[in-house]
């Protein structure tokens, strides 16, 4: 089991019993208790517990949240997904990368290629390639949300509208097959609606939990991609239902051990 | 005219991913019915219905506008209806007089159970020489060839004259002359006004015998006619269906150096003079109608099976493959063709299984890191979506589609250079595919070659660099992704070359 | 999430009830300890320090034995010579020792014999290919004949043997005799091997499906053949081992030593399609079987009986096997 997913677990159950004890946990996970001690210790440092004798209890002090991660959970998902991306992207492409975590970690695998075009509205991701002169780097203008250093809004909408590309790599929160793609803000899902009109191919980027969870804004009907990357663990359903719709779906992930 | 014998609704289901579904046909007598699909298409599990060695599930069957039920070989052979197994039912130690006749029992004297030796062999000789058999009636039929056989248990269902006879695959492995042979034999039993049902996958015989034709897909009847105007591509089409090569998790990997180069192989009398080679990250394609060598080539690289000659190089140095041992030790895997029967060890659990070809990996000679190696289980098994309710279960208590996943596990940790995957999504669930597709990508990107074996013309459009035409036993034609199509496979698939194309 | 939490606990909760119940071992020691309960109150005899000792010197050769059958019988494979091979090593011992060579290397000597015929064995079923019933059929008849002609078919006593040789099954630790403290270690060090073992572990394969074994890579024949010669091995230790209890020689030594340890092993685990199979499982098995017989002899029953009840359960035992291994097929 990877470290990162053990200590979801782990955090999961102090939220949910309050303490927990070593050995329990070395049974549960299958791993030693060394192990464990050492995720404790991992833990205690980012003041979510306070280690006991033969356990842990959670501090009172962590605001009990859903949304609280002490690092990126998926990012070893993302890392995955995105050398999958990686591969789909050529010399001489124009691209588009959507806002998203998953499409940074795509933006970091592509710095090594040449002559590529990239157009994104996050300033994150054109940060990162900015350290890359072979890249183009092409910003629409717009509002910016400063909490996500991303650009949004009419005239974001209608700067992207002068272009054309060959690949969107569009990032979203969830996936359902009533639904189709969803995002957590309308600003977002209307941005990434414009550039679902101006693509040749969409290839919709989403590590797996966000499948079978519906976000806030619709951006477009499942059939409207041409590829989806994601990690294998999604359920069974969506994997028959891209291949009978002849969508492809790439599951990426790390045929290497390491990880553990 | 009323049919002799009528299928109606017929559904059977053979396994979790395979049924027979709705069959309606109809047959008539004096009249040849070719029956013809892909391997698994259904065909002879359909006549194992009709020959009582299946119960069907439910649907109706009718003799001459009677409904009969068909509950053992025995009923159905009351009837009247006789089939030529692939495997035989000759008894090897008598003459093929003996055999002729044994069923016939024209040549019992009285209640004694004497038989008339002289008389039943002279008879079987004049049968002999009216076909154009060239085989003394006194022989032992243990001495005989398979294809002699065949032409043996043929005569055989002559001389009892059935009502219906079933021949499943007679003429894959005879002879032009055989064929013949065969061929004149059906002409007379439809004179007699026998029903002849023809299983095969090999057109040809379609234009020989056949009157009426229907094909199989995926357990069903896709197409049934009297009208024998069909070009052979057409029939191949209806065979293998339509071109659903998009849906493949596709990704375009720049190809290296050389990995394995194949010079002037021979197998016996599978194949000849084979060769290819195979570039690092390369998906090679190879695939064939049955018979055509694909699976033995795959054999007889991996060392189960001997060559005859020919060399193998890899990495451009020779290399002498007499074992399994030897292809394992040059980081070659394989993936067989029939999981249950020689890839896995059903009774044994997942860990075991995923460990059996890696045990230098987590021994250290004389002992097992048993944390070691559930470690490497309990990572492997979460990255490839292998779902199970316990780690320590048999296998055999996993689907299908897991149990191909576990066997393609032991290859990754061994981290094989070379993959010979035979057939490996036949039989199991969609999503299954889906995730062995996406593992034949992720080991391409680390730097392994693929051989996929399949006779799914889908996935070899879809997953392959440079697909390898087989037929019988010669590459008929290599073709690379950009001229890929359904219609060039197919047609170098029966040889018609380019002219046709 | 809470979901996945709640599984993995489920599944725990199930691994340990499944392991409870499915471990063979148990069934066989309850019924151990159930057939003792009933004999010591039918047989005032049984519970007594000399009894309990002389029965469990008497079953030290049977648990030897039946360690190298369990491991032919996981292979997937038979041996029906092992009773032949036992008494073939001690008469070897007894004439070398008689003809004036030295006891200890007469041992040495005759099991090295002993294991030559389990090479023998292994290299027709390994490397030619032999069926191992008929092979090891083969194998018994020719060391049992053996056995006779050396001996002209009468026992031969071994007069002024050195004490510290029939001391061997003698001696002892407080009441324990020493053979049972070293049978017993030899016990778990098999059994930890079966389980921890690089080469076990390519038994196990071999049994289970000898095809995938092979493709995995393992070199099927060299495994059968140590597979032989460790049964031999323990036949021929079994048999020196006899030579210095009994301090006389008997080409009758060992018959029926074939039935009770395959009965033994099966009814400790093992399967006889292979695959499958435990030494304690199979040494608990050895135990049950001579407390029964043991029994019948308390309750004076005629001693004749014992061969039939010996096949009896044997019988039952190979039936219940086969309706376990053709339920699992099934259901397959």
């Amino acid at each position: 089991m990877f470290a990162a997913e053990r200590i979801r677990i782990i955090m999961e159950i102090l939220k949910d019993k309050n303490h927990i004890n070593v050995s329990d946990l070395s049974t549960m996970l299958n791993v030693s208790e060394v192990t464990i001690r050492r995720d404790l210790e991992k833990l205690e440092g980012k003041n979510f517990l306070t280690r006991t004798h033969g356990g842990a209890i959670i501090n009172e002090s962590v605001p009990i949240d859903d949304d609280y991660t002490i690092e990126d959970p998926y990012h070893e998902d993302r890392v995955e997904i995105s050398s999958i991306a990686s591969h789909m992207i050529e010399e001489n492409d124009v691209i588009i990368l959507s806002p998203g975590l998953t499409n940074l970690c795509i933006a970091k695998k592509i710095l090594t290629k040449k002559k590529i075009t990239v157009l994104t509205n996050d300033l994150n991701i054109a940060s990162e390639l900015s350290s890359n002169s072979n890249i183009k780097i092409i910003l629409p203008g717009g509002d910016l949300d400063s909490s996500f250093m991303t650009l949004s809004g009419r005239l974001t909408e209608e700067n992207i509208r002068n272009f054309y590309v060959s690949k969107a790599f569009i990032e979203v929160d969830g996936i359902t097959t009533q639904r189709g793609y969803t995002v957590q803000s309308i600003e977002r899902a209307s941005t990434l609606q414009e550039m679902l009109k101006i693509t040749k191919e969409t290839i919709i980027v989403s590590h797996y939990k966000c499948f079978d969870k519906i976000a806030f804004s619709q951006v477009a009907d499942i059939k409207s991609a041409h590829k989806i990357i994601t990690n294998p663990s999604i359920p069974d359903k969506y994997k028959n239902y891209f291949f009978e719709n002849e969508i492809q779906l790439f599951t990426a992930f790390n045929s290497f051990e390491g990880g553990i | 005219m009323n049919p002799v014998l009528k299928l109606e609704n017929i559904n059977k289901k053979i396994s979790d991913f395979f049924s027979l579904r709705d069959i309606n046909l109809e047959f008539f007598k004096g009249e040849a019915h070719v029956l013809i699909g892909e391997n698994a298409s259904g065909k002879t599990s359909l006549m194992k219905i009709i020959a009582g060695f299946y119960l069907k599930d439910n649907g109706k069957i009718y003799i001459d506008n009677k409904e009969v039920k068909i509950n053992s070989p025995a009923d159905s052979k009351k009837i009247g209806i006789s089939m030529i197994h692939q495997d035989f039912s000759l008894f090897d130690h008598f003459s093929i007089a003996e055999n002729i006749f044994l069923e016939s029992k024209k040549y019992s004297i009285l209640s004694l159970k004497i038989i008339d030796f002289e008389s039943m062999c002279s008879e079987c000789d004049n049968l002999f020489a009216k076909f154009n058999i060239k085989l003394d009636s006194k022989t032992k039929v243990k001495k005989l060839s398979f294809a002699q056989k065949q032409l043996v248990e043929v005569a055989k269902a002559y001389v009892n004259k059935p009502k219906i006879i079933i021949m499943d695959e007679p003429s894959s492995s005879l002879t032009i002359n055989e064929s013949k042979i065969l061929f004149n034999i059906i002409k007379e039993l439809k004179k007699l006004n026998s029903v002849i049902i023809f299983i095969s996958h090999r057109i040809e015989d379609l234009n020989a015998i056949g009157d009426r034709i229907s094909i199989l897909r995926e357990g069903k009847i896709i197409f049934s006619s009297a009208t024998l105007n069909l070009s052979e591509d057409k029939i191949i089409n209806l065979m293998t269906g339509m071109d659903y090569s998009k849906r493949y998790p596709k990704l375009n990997i720049q190809h290296g150096r050389e990995i394995l180069r194949v010079k002037d192989l021979t197998s016996g009398k599978t194949f000849k003079n084979l060769n290819f080679n195979l570039y690092k990250k390369e998906i090679l394609g190879i695939t064939g109608l049955a018979g055509s060598g694909k699976s033995k080539l795959a054999r007889c690289i991996f060392g189960i099976d001997k060559i005859k000659s020919g060399k193998i190089y890899l990495d451009n140095k020779f290399v002498n493959i007499k074992n399994t041992i030897d292809s394992i030790d040059n980081k070659i895997g394989y993936l067989s063709e029939d999981k249950y029967k020689d890839g896995l060890f059903l009774y044994l659990n997942i860990p075991l299984n995923i460990t059996a070809p890696n045990l230098k990996r987590i021994s250290n000679g004389y002992f097992i890191d048993k944390s070691f190696e559930k470690e490497l289980t309990n990572t492997y098994t979460k990255k490839l979506d292998i779902k199970y309710a316990n780690l320590y279960d048999n296998i055999s208590q996993l689907s299908g589609g897991n149990q191909q996943k576990i066997a393609l596990a032991k290859w990754i940790i061994s981290r094989s250079k070379i993959l010979i995957l035979d057939e490996p999504t036949i039989g199991i669930d969609i999503a299954s595919k889906v995730d062995i597709y996406n593992i034949i990508n992720e080991l391409v990107t680390k730097g392994s070659s693929i051989i996929l074996i399949s006779s799914d013309i889908n996935e070899i459009i879809g997953m392959c660099d440079r697909v390898l035409v087989l037929y019988e036993g010669e590459i008929s034609k290599t073709l690379t992704r950009e001229n890929l199509s359904r219609d060039k496979i197919i047609k170098y698939m029966v040889k018609l070359g380019d002219n046709n194309l | 999430m809470k979901e996945s939490i709640n599984n993995i606990f489920k599944n725990n909760l199930l691994v340990t009830y499944r392991k409870l119940s499915a471990i063979r071992e148990m069934t066989v020691l309850i019924s151990i300890i159930f057939i003792s309960i009933i004999l010591a109150i039918a047989s005032p005899h049984f519970i007594t320090k000399d009894n309990l000792i002389s029965t469990t010197i008497g079953l030290s050769s049977d648990v030897i034995i039946v360690i190298g059958v369990t491991i032919v019988l996981i292979s997937g494979g038979l041996d029906l010579s092992v009773g032949s091979i036992m008494s073939l090593s001690g008469i070897t011992c007894g004439m070398l020792y008689l003809y004036g060579v030295n006891i200890w290397i007469a041992c040495i000597i005759s099991i090295l014999i002993g294991t030559s015929f389990g090479f023998i064995n292994g290299y027709f079923i390994g490397k030619i290919g032999l069926n191992p019933f008929i092979t090891t059929l083969a194998i018994a008849g020719i060391s049992r004949g053996l056995s006779y002609i050396l001996t002209e078919g009468s026992p031969i006593s071994l007069y002024g043997v050195p004490k510290s040789f029939s001391n061997i099954s003698q001696s002892r630790i407080g009441e324990v005799p020493i053979v049972i403290l070293v049978i017993f270690l030899v016990t778990l060090i098999c059994d930890y091997l079966l389980r921890r073992s690089d080469f076990f572990r390519k038994v196990f394969y071999l049994g289970s499906n000898e095809k995938a074994a092979l493709l995995s890579g393992i070199n099927i024949k060299k495994i059968k053949i140590i597979v032989y010669v460790s049964c031999a091995l323990f036949a021929a230790l079994a048999g020196v081992l006899s030579t210095a209890r009994f301090t006389v020689v008997t080409p009758s030594a060992g018959i029926g030593a074939e039935m009770r340890s395959i009965s033994a092993a099966v009814i400790g685990g093992a399967s006889l399609s292979g695959g499958e199979g435990t030494i304690i499982g199979a040494v608990l098995g050895v135990i049950l079987l001579n407390i029964i017989n043991n029994g019948l002899i308390l309750l004076n029953v005629p001693v004749y009986w014992q061969d039939f009840v010996n096949g009896a359960i044997l019988l039952l035992a190979v039936t219940i096997d086969f309706v376990n291994q053709k339920k699992r097929k099934e259901l397959h």
